[in-house]
């Protein structure tokens, strides 16, 4: 790795957002070899089955935005607006289900990380591809089995399922749990192929440390998958239990333990969220060096770091339950600890901005999501590691406060770098382009209308208005108001992403094999790739994001025209 | 059952080449009833409840050494093998950690332990002055 | 799962091994080494899976030491050695089985892996026996609790985790049966090579994993 170029006063190369060049669609590509249902439906293509994850993912984000719209719609008024209380209760468990376990969890790794992980390190297919595609249908019927539950019993207890409400309503638990279980093991079956196909199948050349960043942040992410989601299914089991037979095993006046279920229940959901944000961030680290065309700084740092939020983020799951009864000693613990995290967020942040210094900036839809994903990522990290204070906490748990850092850190982050992945690898995954101009116009609304969506909630929580609150008092209701007119303009954007990309799916102009000039090693192969991933296996003799001179002039990075 | 192996021919993996013979799993299977028995007469000792748990874990361990290392081949396995088998062991020890030493640390009265009522012997009762203080509450 | 068709009988016994899939054309030992990587991250997620179990056991112990001590006198300790006898006996012959396997001795290994399995039978019917005794007793978890030789408060909670943590286990030993099974009709049709033995490794190691919970679930519910 040349170190000269990692520095942040190495001259960056210019060039035009999009090389232009007439280019021809290839013939014969991974979409359209076998074109019947059942070649689709029993694929074991990695790049079929994340197309097939990428429908339901969508279909999961539609729906839990609807959720979301009605909440917000209700909340518009102190009192009842268009629901009612019970409605409400079930509207934000549903919301909760469907955005974690339905979208968030599965989105960049399952999608991303399925088409591109052997691509980007010169490989056929992953490990396990029938284990794929089995996890790819535990995911879909583990969602239909999780939404069907909620809806047809009611569930009201919010996605965190505590106790005692949740093993003493008379609402329905059941099936959205099992669900979830099976989810869950759609999970760890993702987690577990990725972690074997980076051992395993690298191309020689490819060593650990010339792996593209992305690749770090799944291997991260397929660490804390393994790992921690075991814990949620056998919390699942035990509330089905609880709730069916009573056992006592979190109910006091039995001698059981309720503060024991949110610890259990934590110890999965904390590592969680890691889950969510690291591929995101692993997201970033490939566009910021692809539209700064300039070597990532401290490759080894932000390499690193993934493996180090990784594991840190076991470690913090008792922030949780500061207000919860946990003894001070462990409170005290996991705060510090929960400090630590961002100390690891930070050094990415600090590498990706050095990237960005004297880089050849190229303003697109992507660069629009960086520039949000940084802003709100240092935001919402902040007011993290506020709220692992736990004086400071005390005061803001269970109010706004916590769902804006969490809808920051979630929204803001992660589907900033959902948003960023998905136009920057749009035209290698379909082999077309989207129109430049509509993407800046969304980009421009989701980002502003996020701010206008999730500003507000921070000064709601801050002023004592707490979650999960079907009525509130007038004093809050201005701030409500501005916060639901920002989630409208925030859906707008997305409804016209929706349009603008199925639009470019059919008449796109054709992409050619590398429009942005990156030097990404998914951009060594013709877009859309063949089913084998390549025409003509490549050498890797650069590390990934060598934007250097003698990188640049790599014949390997197409220039080369698909006939 | 020590017979020759028949030589394969694609690159056999780390842990088969040589062949080990087939007693050391019978000396591993005696060892590990061995230590069943001693597991079982140390609990018979008359030692806290605290000695009788560290003891019964300890012997678990090295059962639980014994079987990972010779019955599942760690021993002569690939390095990530060993690494994932240890690192899931160290995360079950830190979730016990952390949630026992909530439990531990607690506010006590907080804890689901249901005190008894204290044993008062009836006739002391009896020779105190009618309005004697009530049995303290639970 | 293999293209069986394509495999023959050979000269020494046994059908040829499956060829390698396309992804790992030209490097088998990457993916015998894949496979049984991927065996072990499982194994490690069966680990986790437990790994709460032992927690609310630990928990209770701590919020009950003698409701968990009557408890413990009270079950058969003479039942409980025997299951463990039974386990560490059955991993020693699946152990055996494979070390058959490896050399392409499949009858072999279908004796040991049906001796096996015939152990794994035996621990189930003991637990029936004293999954029953209990039901008898009154000995059952959270409010379904009658058993009144327990004093100290705190019995149900004992019950819980006891029926949970051996039930879960019980199941892990069914589905470690049907794994040896499908394992042993395999050996019996001979597919089995000292080129080709990952499944019954991976059986193996599923096994052993259940023994490897019972050696931690016997002295903590039975011996202290």
């Amino acid at each position: 790795m040349s170190s000269s170029a990692s520095s942040p006063s190495a001259s960056a190369l210019s060039a035009p957002a999009i090389v232009p060049g007439d280019y021809v669609f290839p013939e014969h590509h991974y979409l359209n070899n076998g074109t019947t249902v059942r070649s689709w439906l029993l694929t074991l293509d990695h790049k079929r089955i994340a197309l097939l994850y990428m429908s339901v993912v969508m279909v999961s984000f539609l729906l839990g935005g609807i959720f979301a719209m009605v909440i917000r719609i209700e909340l518009l008024t102190p009192g009842p607006t268009i629901i009612e209380a019970l409605t409400y209760n079930r509207m934000f468990t549903l919301h909760g289900v469907v955005m974690i376990f339905l979208f968030m969890i599965p989105a960049i790794p399952a999608v991303f990380g399925n088409f591109f992980l052997p691509i980007m390190i010169g490989a056929k297919d992953v490990a396990f591809p029938r284990w794929n595609l089995v996890s790819f249908y535990l995911y879909f019927f583990g969602a239909i089995l999780a939404v069907w539950g909620m809806v047809n019993g009611g569930t009201d207890t919010g996605w965190t399922f505590y106790t005692p409400y949740s093993t003493t309503t008379a609402q329905g638990v059941l099936p959205v749990l099992l669900g979830v279980f099976v989810i869950g093991f759609s999970s760890i079956l993702t987690g577990l192929n990725f972690i074997v196909t980076i051992h395993t199948l690298r191309a020689p050349g490819i060593t650990w440390f010339k792996l593209p960043l992305f690749i770090w942040a799944i291997y991260g992410t397929a660490i804390i998958q393994v790992l921690a989601t075991p814990v949620i299914g056998l919390v699942a089991l035990l509330l089905c239990a609880e709730s069916a037979f009573g056992f006592g095993f979190f109910d006091p006046a039995r001698g059981g333990d309720p503060v024991l279920f949110q610890h259990l229940f934590w110890f999965y959901s904390h590592p969680a969220v890691y889950i969510m944000v690291l591929p995101a961030m692993g997201v970033i680290s490939e566009t910021v060096a692809a539209y700064s065309r300039k070597n990532v700084f401290g490759y080894g740092m932000i390499a690193a770091s993934s493996l180090g939020i990784a594991f840190v983020g076991f470690f913090a799951w008792g922030h949780h339950l500061f207000t919860s009864g946990q003894s001070a000693f462990d409170a005290g613990a996991f705060a510090v600890i929960s400090m630590l995290v961002g100390v690891f967020t930070a050094i990415k942040v600090f590498n990706w901005v050095g990237t960005l210094y004297k880089g050849a900036i190229a303003f697109t839809a992507p660069f629009a999501y960086i520039c949000g994903f940084l802003f709100f990522l240092v935001f919402g990290g902040m007011t993290g590691v506020a709220l692992a204070t736990v004086s400071l906490d005390i005061h803001w748990q269970d109010t706004y406060f916590v769902i804006a850092h969490f809808h920051f850190i979630m929204v803001g982050a992660v589907i900033m770098g959902f948003l960023a992945g998905l136009h920057y690898w749009f035209p290698k995954m379909f082999g077309r382009t989207y129109h430049e101009g509509w993407a800046l116009v969304s980009a421009a609304l989701i980002v502003l209308g996020f701010n206008a969506t999730f500003i507000p909630q921070f000064l709601l929580g801050n002023a004592g208005m707490p979650r999960r609150y079907y009525e509130y008092p007038e004093r809050f209701q201005a701030l409500n108001v501005a916060s639901t007119a920002g989630a409208s303009l925030l859906a707008f954007g997305f409804v016209i992403i929706a349009i603008y990309l199925g639009f470019a799916l059919f008449y796109g102009p054709v992409a050619g094999p590398n429009p942005w000039g990156s030097r990404g090693y998914e951009w060594m192969t013709p877009s859309p790739p063949p089913t084998e991933n390549f025409d003509v296996t490549p050498s890797y003799v650069h590390p990934p994001h060598d934007y250097t001179d003698e990188a640049v002039d790599d014949p390997g990075f197409a220039h080369a025209r698909t006939t | 059952m020590a017979t020759p192996h028949a030589t394969g021919a694609a690159p056999a993996p780390a842990h088969d080449t040589p062949h080990p013979s087939a007693l050391r799993y019978l000396v591993v299977w005696i060892g590990l009833l061995a230590l069943t028995l001693t597991t079982f007469g140390v609990s018979r000792l008359p030692m806290s409840g605290q000695a009788h748990l560290g003891a019964a874990i300890f012997i678990a361990c090295v059962k639980v050494f014994l079987v990972a290392c010779f019955f599942m081949h760690l021993w002569g396995s690939e390095g990530t093998n060993k690494l994932v088998f240890g690192v899931s062991f160290f995360f079950v020890a830190t979730m016990l950690f952390f949630v026992l030493a909530d439990v531990a640390t607690r506010f006590t009265l907080s804890n689901s332990y249901i005190r008894p009522l204290p044993q008062v012997d009836q006739s002391i009762l009896k020779q105190q002055r009618p309005t004697a203080p009530e049995a303290p509450a639970k | 799962m293999e293209a069986t068709s394509t495999r023959v009988m050979t000269a020494e016994g046994y059908l040829s091994p499956p060829p390698t899939p396309h992804h790992y054309e030209g490097n088998p030992g990457a993916h015998k080494h894949a496979v049984r990587f991927g065996m072990w991250l499982f194994l490690a997620t069966e680990i986790l899976l437990f790994a709460g179990l032992f927690c609310g056991y630990f928990v209770f112990r701590t919020d009950f030491p003698e409701a968990f001590d009557q408890a413990a006198r009270h079950l058969s300790l003479a039942l409980g050695t025997t299951n463990t006898f039974l386990l560490l006996t059955s991993s020693l012959t699946v152990a055996l089985a494979h070390h058959n396997a490896e050399q392409g001795l499949n009858r072999n290994a279908f004796w040991l892996l049906l001796v096996s399995i015939a152990m794994g039978g035996g621990f189930l019917c003991i637990k029936a026996v004293e999954y029953a005794e209990k039901f008898r007793e009154g000995a059952l978890p959270g409010r379904f609790f009658s058993f009144a030789e327990i004093t100290a408060p705190g019995g149900p909670m004992f019950y819980v985790v006891y029926f949970f943590a051996t039930g879960l286990h019980a199941l892990h030993v069914i589905v470690g049966m049907s794994l040896l099974t499908w394992v042993a009709v395999r050996c019996w049709r001979k597919e089995f090579s000292p080129t080709h033995y990952a499944p019954v490794e991976n059986a193996g190691l599923y096994w052993h994993l259940v023994d490897l919970v019972w050696i931690f679930l016997y002295p903590l519910l039975y011996l202290v």
